[in-house]
């Protein structure tokens, strides 16, 4: 009987600990942006990564610096294309790691798409008159936008308009922001509007902002609307 | 005695079973979590890139690199990627749809799922057709066509202003599309000789006649720009086969079909994949992936493989 028991004790413990192992492995995996998950560390976090050029880092990733993974083809360089009269065709190509600069400014196109689909309001009136400021591309052509000045303004003043609709009837915005208030609706603002999970420092400055910026506003629900004015037109949500 | 000292242990290992279950519970939660925010992202990046649009709520529900496919293929992809390819090929909107010939044609091509080069070299003319009075082109077939470089608004558009008529601007223009060469024109000083006798000084001659590009070596093969009485025509030149693009070329028919036998070409065709979802060049350390990419495009041909290749990669929604 003792046996018994402290066999499935046992099991149950190795049982929770692989499974342990098991979901760190996947956190590892999602972590990752070559989708080697786990083969080049099998042995998961905690495992080092030697890279190409002997330096020993902690995931493979790391390894962008160090002219990629042991064994496999440097990251970094890619096979030689040949073009016409010997030259080489493989120029232009930014020398940074992989993944980087990947934050491209929303489309004009999207933007009231994008505001409804977040919060639930329509400011596609207000939108229609904006074409130009955010560099609408004419018909038949495709323009990677870009932000400016005018641009920025323009965002935060839709934004507000949208916040302004979005605070006007929930209980949670009657009054005004106090820091646990704060920190709650900028942690589910920021992660609603963005598309994430804010960070600590994010969210800080989200509270700080509804608690201290605004406290010359009387109006407790506009306090709540220039806070999450803030958030909307933050490059969260203004890129993708 | 021996019991106890088993309970103990055992109760340590009932703890720690416990404890790294419940250690599991809370990371699976925030896996779940994580991997909720990936397909948010990720159905963020591929919806805008690919459609232009919002994510639809099914999309933001799963996975959405497994609906790659299924995007490529609609309407919504095609008409924007006609429009990034427009965008790409020229130096701006045409005055009238008519000048958007780019457009038309890669989105026949791409509606037909024809090979990109077909864009190119396709027996194709874009052009509005007489007594239409939309003014919209049409894709019709055309036995001595050549992609959208023989129609008549792409030639008169890229005429240029060279004056024996030599059609720098379309060799130019033949060789950006096609290969991504990019130059930058110079400004002439004033009174400079701009015949052919003057694009031989030192700092001209490089681009126009030295390098694998030299431009007036490749507008040797094209047709000849005539004004007269303000009105253009093209007519054929006799220069004979050239050396070009390491073997003799002839006309443009010959340049182009040489164009897109090219790794030149490939290599055009995957940074074009990567510019219209990255909103940039590749990186260096993308080497692999953009790599993949050229086999892939190497084996189908299609543009369509070359941007499902880039959009998914794991990377693509990291």
């Amino acid at each position: 009987m003792k046996t018994f028991i402290g066999t499935h004790l046992l099991a149950l413990g190795a049982v929770a600990l692989v499974a342990l192992s098991g979901c760190s492995s996947s956190s590892s995996c999602l972590e990752s942006s070559d989708g080697n998950c786990g083969g080049d560390n099998p042995g998961g976090p905690g495992t080092e990564v030697t890279c190409a050029d002997g330096a020993v880092v902690q995931t493979s990733d790391d390894c962008s610096t160090h002219g990629g993974l042991t064994g496999q083809a440097n990251a970094c360089a890619p096979k030689s294309y040949k073009g016409f009269e010997g030259t080489s065709v493989d120029v232009g190509a930014t020398a940074e790691e992989a993944g980087k600069n990947r934050l491209r400014i929303k489309p004009f196109d999207v933007i009231g798409s994008e505001i409804k689909r977040v919060m639930n309001v329509d400011v596609s009136s207000s939108l229609t008159s904006l074409a130009d400021t955010f560099g609408a591309a004419p018909i038949r052509w495709y323009d990677e936008p870009s932000s400016n000045a005018v641009s920025t303004i323009a965002m935060y003043e839709v934004a507000f308009e949208a916040c302004l609709t979005y605070t006007a009837t929930p209980a949670e915005f009657a009054a005004a922001p106090a820091q646990d208030t704060a920190t709650a609706a900028c942690t589910a603002m920021e992660r609603k509007f963005w598309s994430r999970t804010p960070n600590p420092t994010e969210i800080s400055a989200c509270a700080n902002n509804a608690v201290v910026n605004t406290v010359a506003e009387k109006d407790a629900r506009r306090r709540w609307a220039y806070t999450c004015a803030a958030v909307l037109s933050a490059a969260g949500f203004a890129t993708y | 005695m021996n019991f106890l000292r088993h309970s103990r242990w055992l109760a340590g290992i009932v703890a720690v079973g416990a404890a790294a279950l419940a250690l599991r519970s809370s990371k699976a939660k925030a896996a779940d979590e994580d991997l909720t925010e990936v397909h948010e992202r990720c159905a963020l990046r591929l919806s805008i890139a690919m459609y232009g649009e919002s994510p639809s709520a099914e999309m933001m529900s799963g996975d959405p690199q497994t609906k790659i496919d299924e995007m490529i293929a609609s309407p919504k992809f095609i008409e924007r990627f006609a429009r990034f390819t427009n965008s790409q090929f020229n130096n701006g909107p045409g005055m009238t749809a008519a000048q958007d010939v780019t457009y038309y044609l890669a989105k026949y091509v791409l509606e037909k799922g024809e090979p990109w080069k077909q864009l190119f070299v396709g027996p194709y003319d874009v052009a509005v057709a007489e007594g239409d009075k939309s003014g919209i082109p049409r894709v019709t077939p055309k036995a001595d066509g050549l992609g959208y470089f023989r129609t008549d608004a792409w030639m008169r558009r890229y005429a240029g202003n060279e004056p024996a008529g030599i059609r720098l601007s379309a060799a130019y223009h033949i060789l950006n599309n096609v290969t991504g060469l990019e130059l930058v024109a110079s400004t002439n000083a004033p009174e400079a000789d701009v015949s052919a006798t003057g694009r031989q000084a030192e700092a001209c001659r490089g681009c126009h006649f030295e390098s694998w590009y030299g431009l007036d070596r490749v507008a040797k093969v094209l047709s000849l720009k005539v004004t007269k009485a303000d009105v253009v025509s093209f007519q054929p030149q006799a220069n004979g086969p050239q050396p070009l693009l390491d073997t003799q070329v002839s006309d443009d028919k010959q340049l182009l079909e040489t164009l897109v036998a090219s790794d030149s070409f490939k290599f055009r065709t995957c940074r074009l994949a990567f510019q219209f979802l990255y909103g940039r060049v590749e990186n260096k350390c993308e080497a692999q992936l953009f790599d993949r990419c050229m086999t892939n495009f190497a084996q189908t041909g299609a543009v369509q493989s070359a941007i499902a290749t880039v959009a998914k990669d794991g990377s693509f929604c990291q």
